[in-house]
């Protein structure tokens, strides 16, 4: 049978590899640590948590629960060993990040159907074989660059940059009032007007209430 | 912020500046601050931004952040199995996906390690139901609005809400989340039975 191909040992690919070697189907898992670093890992493991040791909520029925609870049910690896590893969070799931990582790495090199390769990929062929690209947020600048050729380079992307948003209920409607962006199209957006700060303006403009929840 | 076209209908004026809120979703539950990505702390964004006329007391869901983060446009690119539509051999998985966070990324990783496994047995796989939480997540990727598209956590507006009969007699918001989490698990079950029958457990 063909063996997967499985670039990157973080969350994704470990977790990626786990499920194929479980359906009995063979898996190279390439990870390019310690060969080539990243600026955020600080060990050579697999699946090592870079940021919090958070897992996100586990009470139940709130969505990060449910998904945690879907992955359980599903027999996810990383599951089953954050649980392990667990340590008090009050309602969050969040592990002892090095016996975490641990455990995934001892898991992924106990089982015969992996083979793991510690070497950069910097090619990636579309017609040679099944690859999962896990790569992760911090994919090296070579692969990236295979990644942009594969997939229009306008369409992978460096930074996330995200706005903030806030509940429909939040926002006072007696002050707001829907409009079209840039006054084109239907009135979809809402509108908050604001005053200039100069003098004259400040006077003709009454002051915004600055009581809050 | 430009106000150019923006007059407000109650005082027949044109603002000297406008900040736009973008509905987020289908329901209009929530609305995002257009232009206004940022990497304020959050306490000074909440303060910042309740300055704005509407705002005063605005509830924050999400907070603007900024990451170095590769990843791709999902949207563009993906099909609900996660492989690429333009090269069905390759699949994406965690963060490069398009999905935020740890457990997103595990997420994404079981399903793309299912999938995979299918295709090398040759095997059908169908992709999980848009109920679950899985779902939710792959329907994300696949078919947010290709235009800036940005990552996401797992989060109640991303899972289908429940009709709209049901969601006018439940008012209460935990019973409504309950029962969305309950037929989540139950559309779960369907579909993992029927992966163990066709892809099952060496």
């Amino acid at each position: 049978m063909e063996h997967i191909r499985i670039i990157g040992a973080g969350l994704a690919g470990t977790e990626a590899a786990w499920q194929c070697a479980r359906r009995g189907v063979p898996v190279d898992l390439y990870e390019m640590r310690p060969v080539r670093q990243t600026p955020a890992h600080q060990t050579t493991r697999f699946a090592e948590l870079v940021c919090s040791n958070s897992l996100k909520s586990h009470t139940e029925n709130t969505a990060p629960w449910l998904l945690k609870e879907e992955m359980h049910r599903a027999g996810s690896l990383l599951m089953e060993i954050a649980c392990q590893t667990a340590v008090p969070a009050g309602h969050a799931l969040a592990v002892d990040r090095e016996c975490f990582a641990q455990a995934v790495t001892e898991a992924i090199e106990r089982e015969q159907l992996i083979r793991i390769l510690r070497e950069e990929v910097t090619r990636i062929d579309e017609h040679d074989g099944i690859t999962i690209i896990a790569t992760g947020p911090l994919t090296s600048d070579a692969l990236a660059s295979e990644i942009g050729r594969l997939s229009g380079s306008e369409q992978l992307y460096f930074y996330d940059s995200i706005s903030p948003i806030v509940e429909a209920d939040s926002i006072d409607r007696q002050r707001v009032y829907m409009a079209a962006r840039y006054g084109k199209g239907a009135a979809d957006y809402i509108n908050c007007p604001t005053a200039s700060l100069t003098p004259c303006s400040r006077r003709s403009q009454s002051r915004p209430k600055t009581g809050r929840t | 912020m430009k106000p150019v076209g923006l007059r407000d209908p109650k005082t027949g004026r044109t603002p000297y500046a406008v900040v736009q809120l973008r509905q987020e979703n289908l329901r209009a539950d929530s609305y995002n601050l257009v232009g206004f990505q940022n990497h304020l702390k959050f306490g000074e964004q909440a303060r910042i931004l309740r300055l704005i006329p509407g705002l005063e007391n605005a509830q924050f869901l999400r907070y603007g952040q900024i990451h170095r983060n590769t990843y791709i446009n999902g949207p563009a690119l993906l099909r609900e199995t996660l492989q690429m539509k333009q090269h069905p051999n390759l699949l994406f998985a965690g963060q490069i996906s398009g999905v935020e966070g740890y457990v997103e990324s595990i997420a994404t990783g079981l399903l793309a390690g299912i999938q995979a496994a299918a295709l090398a047995i040759g095997a059908e796989s169908v992709p999980p139901p848009r109920a679950t939480a899985f779902g939710a997540l792959v329907n994300y990727i696949c078919h947010a609005e290709t235009k800036s598209f940005q990552p996401a956590n797992i989060t109640f507006d991303l899972l289908l809400p429940l009709d709209e009969t049901t969601r006018l007699r439940v008012r209460d918001k935990q019973r409504r989340h309950k029962m969305v989490c309950d037929r989540a698990l139950h559309e779960l079950k369907s579909w993992l039975d029927a992966q163990r029958a066709t892809t099952p457990i060496a």
